[in-house]
């Protein structure tokens, strides 16, 4: 967009969010680039957020072909899409109808064909159903050309996100009351801006698993180690031994597989009273609710992250299958 | 095929159950949207979709069922085709119509197994609610702000149900305020609001905005403000064939002046500032804007008075064309806080015309609304807001976003999935919240909460007591008032015994809804049963008098119910009290909370013994004050909360209106023996002190015994006394100078309460 100001069609389109995030925000967000990475039924409502709020282009990224699972769960796909087509591009005509006003283009390449250049257009790259050591990959290339990162997924009724915004700068807008004034009554209230800064540590210091030569040293030790910690690491290494996610129609044997790898964690981050035997039955299938929350969530970040608007989550977010309540955890050095 | 993915994720029971439960969603809003896409992906192949409104603009950016190309078509209808569109093999059913009408019985209710809400509104809330309970459905209730948003799940007999807490009411101001004493900018946007609907919309008789030129008459009538007839204004700017100028000469400056004349009104306000119109009509072009923030639309940017003038003479020039050019069945402007209006049902090019139409009808409305206000600001020197800010004050504008609406409906159908397992017991409310003020939770699971056995709309057999003044109320204002009002019923019949008392049949032979309760027979102690057919809701009235309500807008409905008082103190405070403390705790520091539990107590406090109503504003007074002392503890001396209960109950002890400490009861000798306990929640130390006689603040006296018990045990392990009575107290007073022991002439102050009573 060439024009500074929002034109009155696009005040309109965006009155209801301007009015929370205010003009200086969807300015920002209409500036923003980003790449989406996965477009499957996380990746979807993912891009389904971001292209609602108004950013200048999305670009989605994804080899793989639409599949069964896909045309069940992807509202971003028609039914009458052939299997095998490549999932990247049969997203656009839905996701172009969202909002017209976002450039969208396809991307078919897979990931790994990607160099430290082709990241350096993007404002923000956000990446699902990727493998651990694509994690780390796109989070050094982000950081050479200062590109804020994000990378979540979706095991069953479990999901998490992590971020790396590295040197974050963000305002927040907080209402003072005039001295001398009665909370609760009517009256000028005063809006000023508040800025702050955050610092994000590099992922490879954050997702730490065995046989990796990381540094476990990096991570500061936790006071409390917390159980959904644990299970993303699980599932991240279970995703690098087996190139595959768990699966519901091998469920006994990839739960046993999951236990053994989760004291291998539990070893190597010298953690005590880790209890999931709970939770390894959750975390199986693409849970479309699930879905929903993670990528509303994953969404929000991205419009802070860029918009520099409200403190984003710094740097874990972790849905709880079992009690769905959704929390922030600090992992680094 | 893809049934089978399906299956293999949720397990074949539950795929199963899924597939062939039938769901009805009301609403198809921001939510409504993005649980129809939750529910389709997940396999469920039933939908019945309910609502009442068309597309608008500003729904796109996070209703995604629609595009551009659907505004101004019904909702339902729209998004029913666009889930169908996503898989063809859902039945789902879109009906533009309103949830409360008739057709949606309670049998209509009980073809379902599971209902969402996906509202906007407290009334349609309450109604779908009621049907629920009367089908015996679960309902999941969902509902989002800006960032925050919170579901939960209500079950007859298991849950609390939407009505068990009280909600928040629809702020409204004073009338004077609006008419005569406007101080802040909103007061000056509702009062345009009322000249739009004067000149050209449907006006009623409490929005007069203009007042009567007789000023001697207002005079002598002083608050109590006389009007104009509300259809006069419109008359008389007919009559000058809305001449602009004259019309805001009149406005801002004639009622101006008049108002100026009642000098009572300005004693401790400024006085208004008359506006000369006339003056500023001499400059006849208004300069383009200069935007000093590059941050900023168009909308954004304050007009000046002269600027006013002229949007003013421009709107009401073009509304006046518009409204003289209305047919014949449609004599009112209307306007809708969006841009288009629910009114159109056709779908053709006609359509988009009559949306452009009707977009730039409301531009109009609300320049003109933006003016009128802004002229009044300028006048009674409150300061201007701009257009952008005056839509959302006028049409009560919520912000959202589509992230909430999804994180929100994500969970609804969570809970759905639970319903459908058996597992009602993992149901929970759950509040979406931001982070920075819930220590690191964004998500946040709460337990549900049995029911109200008090609820007016859930209990077994509700009842309530209806204090009433009998020869002024009117079966009229039983309806609106009472039954439709504040029960939320739609269409009540009312029964005292055999005899049929209101009707829910708009006609029905010897009902005078004009008469009043006490011409048709009520009595104090008579007993009305209310039902609401639709709702298939009853409820039980016991009447009593109350003749200090001095019309028909007094009254007061008090809970009753026969079962469980104890299950009501097990309940946890209700949500709005715990929404304030949070505020609060957010803010300032958590030491005040102590104080806004004790604002709410205080009055309980003051209600031992007799309490004459006569003699209210005297216990309010005393209620104030202490409270004003008690933050200016907290504020000026960070105080503990403790000291700080302490220091108020002591300030209510002093006055001699209360029956506490100075203002107490006698005894049957005619004595005075004082009681006082204090109990801090954190450390659970505690003192008290009973019977205790010639010491005017006995609460100082628990306070210290509290104090001692805090600091430990005495020599040898003795445990501190907690609770001293009679004499003993009284020493113990006397040796620690405590609780200013009072002489004999101070004995004679003690009173029993209300001298004033009659």
């Amino acid at each position: 967009m060439t024009e500074k100001q929002l034109s009155t069609d696009e005040a309109e389109l965006y009155d209801r969010q301007i009015r929370l995030w205010g003009i200086e925000s969807q300015e920002r967000l209409r500036a923003a680039d980003v790449l989406l990475i996965g477009v499957r039924g996380l990746g979807s409502e993912i891009a389904k957020n971001i292209i609602l709020a108004g950013i200048n282009s999305l670009t989605i990224l994804d080899d793989g072909e639409v599949t069964q699972e896909d045309l069940r769960q992807n509202f971003l796909l028609q039914e009458k899409i052939p299997l095998g087509n490549k999932i990247a591009e049969e997203v656009l005509p839905r996701a172009q109808a969202l909002n017209p006003l976002v450039k969208l283009t396809g991307d078919t390449e897979p990931v790994a064909a990607k160099t430290s250049d082709y990241f350096k257009k993007f404002t923000m790259v956000v990446a699902t159903r990727i493998k651990f050591d694509a994690i780390i990959k796109i989070d050094n290339y982000c950081r050479e050309h200062n590109v804020k990162f994000l990378y979540g997924d979706i095991f069953g009724f479990f999901g998490f996100a992590v971020s790396d915004l590295q040197e974050h700068d963000y305002f927040e807008d907080r209402v003072q009351l005039q001295s001398g004034q009665k909370r609760g009554h009517d009256g000028e209230k005063k809006t000023i801006k508040v800025e702050a800064k955050m610092t994000f540590p590099p992922l490879n210091k954050v997702l730490i698993l065995p046989n990796t030569k990381q540094d476990i040293n990096a991570i500061k030790k936790m006071s409390r180690p917390n159980n959904l910690f644990v299970a993303l690491l699980v599932l991240l290494e279970f995703r690098r031994q087996h190139d595959r996610d768990p699966a519901a129609a091998k469920m006994s044997e990839d739960v046993d597989t999951l236990k053994s790898i989760s004291s291998q964690i539990v070893e190597l981050y010298n953690f005590s009273n880790i209890q999931m035997d709970d939770l390894y039955e959750l975390f199986f299938g693409d849970i479309s609710p699930v879905c929903a929350v993670l990528g509303g969530v994953m969404a929000q970040e991205v419009i802070k992250a860029v918009s520099h608007k409200e403190p984003p989550i710094n740097n874990i977010f972790l849905f709880d299958p079992v009690s769905y309540s959704g929390k922030e955890l600090t992992v680094g050095p | 095929m893809v049934e089978r993915a399906a299956q293999q994720v949720l397990g074949l029971t539950l795929y199963e159950k899924v597939s062939t439960c039938k769901v009805l969603v009301v609403g198809a809003g921001g939510i409504g949207c993005e649980i129809l896409k939750n529910l389709s992906t997940t396999g469920f192949r039933n939908i019945f979709l309910v609502d009442l409104d068309t597309v608008d603009v500003s729904n796109l950016n996070r209703q995604f069922l629609y595009q551009l190309h659907q505004v101004g078509k019904s909702k339902a209808e729209a998004a029913a085709d666009t889930i169908r569109s996503f898989n063809p093999n859902i039945q789902i059913t879109g009906s533009h119509a309103d949830i409360r009408s008739f057709e949606y019985n309670v049998e209509f209710f009980e073809k379902f197994d599971i209902v969402f809400n996906a509202l906007d509104n407290l009334s349609a809330r309450i109604h779908v609610n009621r049907m629920c309970l009367a089908a015996n459905l679960p309902l999941i209730e969902s509902g989002t702000t800006g960032y925050l948003g919170q579901t939960t799940v209500i079950k007859r007999g298991l849950t609390e149900c939407f009505e068990c807490t009280p909600k928040p009411v629809p702020k409204r101001f004073p009338v004077c305020t609006i008419r005569s004493t406007p101080s802040l900018p909103i007061h000056c946007v509702v009062w345009a609001r009322h000249l739009f609907s004067q000149l050209f919309g449907h006006a009623d008789d409490e929005s007069a905005v203009s007042l009567s030129v007789n000023a001697q008459e207002l005079r002598s009538a002083e608050h109590d403000l006389v009007t104009d007839l509300p259809k006069s204004l419109r008359k008389w700017a007919v009559s000058l064939n809305f001449d602009p100028y004259k019309i805001m000469h009149k406005l801002f400056s004639e009622d101006i002046h008049t108002l100026l004349s009642m000098d009572t009104l300005w004693r401790n306000r400024n006085p208004p500032q008359p506006l000369n119109c006339y003056a500023h009509a001499k400059t006849e072009k208004v300069q383009s804007p200069v935007y000093e923030n590059p941050h900023c639309l168009p909308d954004q940017s304050v007009w000046s008075v002269d600027e006013c003038v002229d949007h003013f003479c421009r709107s009401i020039k073009e509304l006046r064309d518009r409204w003289e050019g209305l047919t014949n069945d449609l004599t009112e402007l209307l306007w809708d806080k969006d841009d288009s209006s629910s009114n159109i049902n056709s779908s053709s090019l006609l359509h988009v015309q009559l949306h452009c139409l009707i977009n730039y009808i409301n531009l109009l409305v609300m320049q003109f609304v933006t003016a009128a206000a802004n002229l009044r600001a300028y006048a009674f020197g409150i300061p201007a807001s701009n257009l952008f800010e005056i839509k959302a004050l006028a049409g009560s504008i919520i912000p959202a976003i589509a992230t909430t609406n999804a994180i929100i409906a994500g969970i609804c159908v969570i809970e759905a999935l639970h319903i459908l397992s058996g597992d009602f017991d993992k149901c929970q409310t759950t509040f979406l919240k931001t982070e920075k003020n819930s220590r690191n939770r964004l998500l946040v699971p709460e337990k549900l909460v049995p029911p109200n056995p008090k609820c007016y709309a859930c209990a077994e057999q509700p009842e309530a007591k209806l204090f009433v003044n009998l020869s002024k109320f009117t079966l009229e204002d039983l309806r609106s008032k009472i039954l439709i009002g504040s029960l939320g019923m739609l269409a009540p019949d009312v029964c005292m015994g055999p005899k049929l008392l209101l009707s829910s049949e708009e006609e029905h032979a010897g009902i005078n809804k004009a008469k009043t309760l006490k011409e048709v027979g009520v009595r104090p102690g008579s007993l009305l049963e209310v039902e609401d057919f639709l709702q298939d809701h009853k409820i039980r009235l016991f009447v009593a008098e109350k003749d200090t309500f001095q019309d028909q807008d007094g009254f007061e409905l008090e809970s009753r119910s026969i079962d469980s008082e104890e299950n009501t103190s097990k309940r946890p405070s209700s949500e709005v009290l715990k929404r304030d403390l949070e505020e609060i705790e957010e803010n300032l520091f958590s030491k005040s909370s102590a104080l806004i539990y004790l604002s709410i107590y205080l009055k309980k406090f003051i209600g031992a013994g007799f309490c004459h109503p006569s003699n209210e504003y005297l216990y309010r007074k005393c209620c104030k004050s202490a409270c004003l002392l008690g933050w200016r503890l907290i504020l000026d001396k960070n105080a503990q909360s403790s000291e700080v209960v302490k220091e108020v109950i002591a300030c209510l002890e002093d006055t001699k209106y209360l029956n506490a400490g100075t203002g107490s009861n006698l005894n049957m000798s005619g004595h005075v023996e004082c009681d006082a306990s204090i109990m801090e929640g954190k450390s659970g130390a505690f003192g008290a002190v009973g019977c205790l006689p010639g010491v005017k603040n006995p609460i100082c006296v628990a306070y210290d015994l509290m104090l001692e018990e805090r600091k430990g045990l005495l020599n040898f392990g003795l445990i501190p006394p907690m609770l001293l009575c009679g004499r003993a107290a009284w020493m113990y007073a006397r040796d620690r100078g405590l609780g200013e022991p009072c002489n004999e002439e101070e004995l004679g102050e003690y009173l029993v309460t209300g001298p004033f009573a009659v």
